[in-house]
């Protein structure tokens, strides 16, 4: 008596379709994906309730370390401005090389006079380098003049001034960039926080609530 | 019988395969998959949030508020915060609490405000951020003033 024939069918599953898929779904992400520029130290912000994203445009960041150091990042489209601005200002000799320099460092972090060398430093070798950091004491207040020349440059324009400082930052050190920015007519900031859910059953969670169901 | 089936079927696989080459694209869809949440998970967390701070103009403008109203924070070392009702009274102890707690004092505050001033919305605060205060415990204090509501609050220079 034969036996009843099973038809085996293979297992084979054609993955070619997924793995088109996968691509095109990897391919996204990395062109949505915007990279962190480079930091100039470490800094854990502290978490806050605010929902609103930080604006990534004209932003003029001054961020403050747990040592209390200050430093200075800037968008590429002021830059190049404010480089400008300063360099008129403080009557100091660069080249166009300099300029260049200044361009591809993504922050600054040394008092005006070592700011050429500053520049030149490979940002791979920064991490190993104690910078000293933007000086704002009320004798020697460069970060104000650094404010100001921003503003002078970003005339016309709408900057973001934003302030990024770590969890353990002193309270003085971050009243002092604050001073900077006041002795400039600057009052509104922008304080880099990471975000945290609204404790439910409080005023603010309710307005939010209220604001959603608009 | 058996046998030779076997050895036929095999000879149409092996000519099967030698016509069209078939790749097994398991191992490269996992890694497709694994990038892809790899991404995902780093767009989402590098996005940073801000908490706007808008604050006056230093000018020596004396600004008239009621005493009931107000409740003054002083912010001091070790994440703990000393503070007091309306004036402060000399000799007086000053009451200590911390972050976790503060939320409760504040609104304790709102309530005796609305009591004595018939609206919660009177209440003032004070903020003397001390040398030993880091930015973290100014953040959490600004917090809470969103939290709940405070629509007048000063933050005072840390001049002592």
């Amino acid at each position: 008596m034969a036996r009843a024939k099973i038809k085996r069918g293979s297992t084979h599953v054609d993955m070619t379709a997924m793995c088109d898929v996968a691509f095109l779904l990897l391919t996204f992400f990395i062109l949505a994906a915007n990279f962190k520029p480079t930091e100039a130290v470490e800094i854990t912000t502290p978490t806050s309730v605010s929902n609103t994203h930080a604006p990534m445009k004209d932003a003029f960041t001054v961020s403050v370390d747990k040592d209390n150091r200050i430093f200075l990042n800037m968008t590429d489209e002021i830059k190049g401005d404010v480089f400008d601005e300063l360099v008129q200002e403080k009557n100091m000799k660069v080249t166009p090389e300099d300029k260049k320099y200044f361009m591809a460092t993504g922050f600054i972090g040394v008092p005006f006079n070592q700011l050429l060398q500053f520049i030149r430093i490979p940002s791979d070798q920064l991490k190993n380098i104690k910078l000293p950091g933007i000086p704002a004491d009320s004798t020697n207040n460069e970060l104000s003049e650094w404010i100001r020349a921003a503003k002078t440059a970003g005339m016309g324009k709408k900057l973001n001034f934003l302030i990024k400082a770590d969890d353990n930052t002193k309270y003085p050190a971050f009243g002092k960039v604050i001073d900077a920015f006041k002795k400039n007519d600057e009052y509104k900031y922008n304080l880099i926080t990471s975000a945290e859910d609204v404790p439910p059953g409080t005023p603010l969670y309710e307005d939010n609530l209220k604001a959603q169901h608009k | 019988m058996a046998q030779i089936e076997e050895s036929n079927r095999r000879k149409s696989k092996k000519n099967y395969y030698s016509k069209t080459l078939r790749v097994d694209l398991t191992p490269m869809v996992d890694l497709g998959f694994l990038l892809i949440t790899f991404f995902m998970f780093t767009t989402v967390l590098s996005q940073p949030t801000i908490a706007k701070l808008y604050l006056p103009k230093d000018i020596n403008v004396k600004t008239p508020i009621k005493k009931s109203a107000v409740l003054t924070l002083m912010l001091t070392r070790n994440d703990s915060i000393a503070w007091y009702e309306g004036n402060k009274i000399k000799n007086e102890p000053l009451a200590y609490c911390n972050y976790n707690n503060l939320r409760s004092v504040i609104q304790q505050k709102q309530a005796k405000v609305a009591k004595v001033l018939g609206n919660r919305s009177e209440t003032v605060i004070i903020i003397y951020p001390g040398k030993e205060s880091t930015y973290e415990n100014f953040i959490n204090i600004m917090d809470e003033i969103s939290i709940n509501d405070i629509t007048h609050y000063f933050v005072m220079n840390s001049k002592q």
